[in-house]
């Protein structure tokens, strides 16, 4: 495995050093080391990522680095380390995920996006399902900052519709 | 490390959350809503227009109904005086423990609208399930929505009814069979979602009285088991019915075994299957084999037959007296067995064809089995959560 390392810069000007293993977890940045073929000494600007969310998407990266590595081990590793395996992952991923909040969450997924980390992507949006799990529309639009656009009497009607679920 | 703060500040003072949920992409949004449980999507319904208006997509129904297919679970309904009880367990049980014991997922009653002599229901469809009258009602139990369907006839006979979906026009449609004790008295088609549901008689080239309730949907084809009328040159033979929900055209598989006869159809792989319990007693556990039958060629009508031998300790898995019967296959193949009647305690059996083991699953309705003792269960397999409504 290549350990190389490349630069990147956030929006904000902040500069982080990291493995390509881990920054090619990014569809756009390795697509950028396919293309561009990335100067070493320059650091690869992202401008749609301020720097301390950047950190967060480099903490994941670097986490995740392993599971490349995983396609050959499969075959050997029997199912209870597998199963040992998949839970540290997972331990790690709800203990990072419960140190954020909902609106550095929601920039996270942004930022995911935009860099087309697709497991990022996916355990962020499960994160904020479950915020939303249990919750009354207005604790919704809270979350969302969504202001209700229903008419009481649209509201109304949707609610009686829907009037099992507020059992 | 003063100006790196005072840059954090900054900038979480200029992006408030407002923006942030502007700027969330309609596709991001979609992501999220997709991991909601279906009593949560009936919740955001009430959050916006444009969170009603993308719960209502077709292309986030049809998103939600494949996430869902790939953790089906079983449904279960019963009769409960004049409503109609749904409930779910998962379908995938923990493979590590022999025996477990789940409390159901309660999803909501329906009115039972007019019945029958008994009140029946078909296999669900892409989540829906319809009552088999002559007036019957739609449910859906992922969104609470159902549907009375005009009556189909004022004269004195029976009527089955089948839901079907044609998955290229994505459209409902249920084939209504009448017919009294002597003969089929025609057959009439409704399609749901149109604003004025009517039924329109159709033709069927050889008149069939339908046997009890055993059918499924594959891939916009309906397959039932029927009898030949009497008057009919053998009126003891029998065939699997094949109804084209787009085409609207009959197919026979006539002349099928008698054991063929007493299955349950199924969903083999994409192909019709059947399940025929062997000759059972009343208890249903007087047999240790069960017959799978494998539609190899329609055309030519025919069938692959393999017989698995249940091991010896199957019949203690549920006390006796619990009648059992065969509810079908689920998606890792295994044979699911389940209580004919309601009871506090329901047992399911999970028989793996290729490891040739059984394991049981308990499941405890408490209270509500007191309410409506003895109610026959309707246990289906491969159920899916359809958030798609029906109704403008």
């Amino acid at each position: 495995m290549s350990s190389n390392m490349i630069m990147l810069k956030s929006s904000d000007g902040a500069s982080f050093e990291i493995e390509e293993a881990a920054a090619r977890k990014s569809k756009i940045i390795a697509n950028m080391i396919e293309v561009e073929c990335v100067d070493e000494d320059k650091a690869i600007p992202l401008q749609n990522v301020t720097g301390n969310i950047l950190a967060l998407v480099i903490e994941y990266c670097n986490k995740h680095i392993v599971d490349d590595d995983d396609d050959v081990a499969t075959e050997e590793a029997s199912e209870e380390e597998e199963e040992a395996k998949k839970k540290k992952v997972d331990d790690w991923e709800a203990e990072f995920m419960n140190s954020m909040s909902l609106e550095t969450m929601f920039e996270l997924l942004l930022a995911a996006n935009y860099l087309n980390i697709k497991s990022l992507i996916d355990l962020v949006c499960q994160t904020i399902a479950n915020n939303i799990k249990d919750k009354t529309p207005e604790e919704v639009r809270k979350i969302f900052s969504i202001e209700n656009d229903f008419t009481p009497e649209e509201e109304e009607e949707i609610r009686k519709e829907n009037a099992w679920a507020f059992g | 490390m003063g100006k790196g703060q005072r840059q954090k500040d900054v900038l979480r003072s200029s992006i408030s959350p407002i923006e942030n949920a502007m700027m969330m992409p309609i596709d991001l949004l979609v992501e999220i809503l997709l991991r909601l449980s279906v009593v949560d999507i009936a919740r955001c319904r009430c959050v916006s227009k444009l969170w009603y208006s993308i719960l209502r997509r077709p292309d986030f129904t049809e998103l939600f109904l494949k996430l869902s297919s790939t953790k089906p679970r079983i449904l279960l309904a019963f009769e409960n005086n004049d409503k109609v009880m749904f409930y779910s367990v998962p379908q995938d049980r923990d493979p590590t423990l022999t025996t477990s014991h789940v409390v159901p997922y309660y999803h909501m009653s329906f009115p039972k609208g007019m019945t029958g002599y008994t009140f029946v229901i078909c296999t669900p469809v892409r989540g829906l399930v319809c009552s088999k009258t002559k007036k019957p009602m739609i449910y859906n139990p992922s969104t609470g929505e159902y549907i009375t369907l005009p009556i189909a006839t004022r004269k004195r006979v029976e009527m089955k009814t089948y839901l079907g979906y044609d998955p290229i026009d994505k459209i409902f449609k249920v084939l209504g069979v009448t017919y009294d004790d002597y003969a089929c008295r025609g057959l009439t088609l409704c399609s749901l979602g149109t604003k004025e549901v009517t039924w329109r008689n159709i033709e069927c080239a050889i008149p069939h009285i339908p046997l009890r309730p055993s059918e499924i949907c594959i891939n916009g084809v309906l397959y039932y088991l029927a009898k030949y009328v009497l008057g009919c040159e053998d009126p003891d033979k029998f065939m699997v019915v094949c109804f084209d929900i787009r085409s609207e055209k009959f197919k026979f598989l006539l002349d099928v075994d008698y054991e063929l006869s007493l299955s349950v159809l199924i969903d083999y792989q994409g192909t019709l299957g059947a399940l025929w319990p062997g000759p059972f007693d009343f208890d249903g556990r007087g047999t240790r084999i069960i017959k799978l039958w494998v539609l190899e060629d329609g055309d030519e009508m025919k069938w692959s037959e393999t017989v698995y031998k249940l091991p010896y300790y199957w019949r203690f898995l549920a006390p006796g007296g619990i009648r059992i019967n065969i509810v079908g296959m689920n998606a890792r193949g295994e044979i699911v067995l389940s209580s004919f009647h309601l009871r506090d305690t329901v047992y399911i059996i999970y028989y793996d064809v290729v490891k040739k083991t059984t394991t049981s699953v308990e499941i405890h309705f408490g209270k509500v089995a007191s309410e409506a003792p003895g109610s026959w269960l309707y246990t289906f397999v491969n159920h899916v959560a359809n958030v798609e409504l029906l109704m403008g």
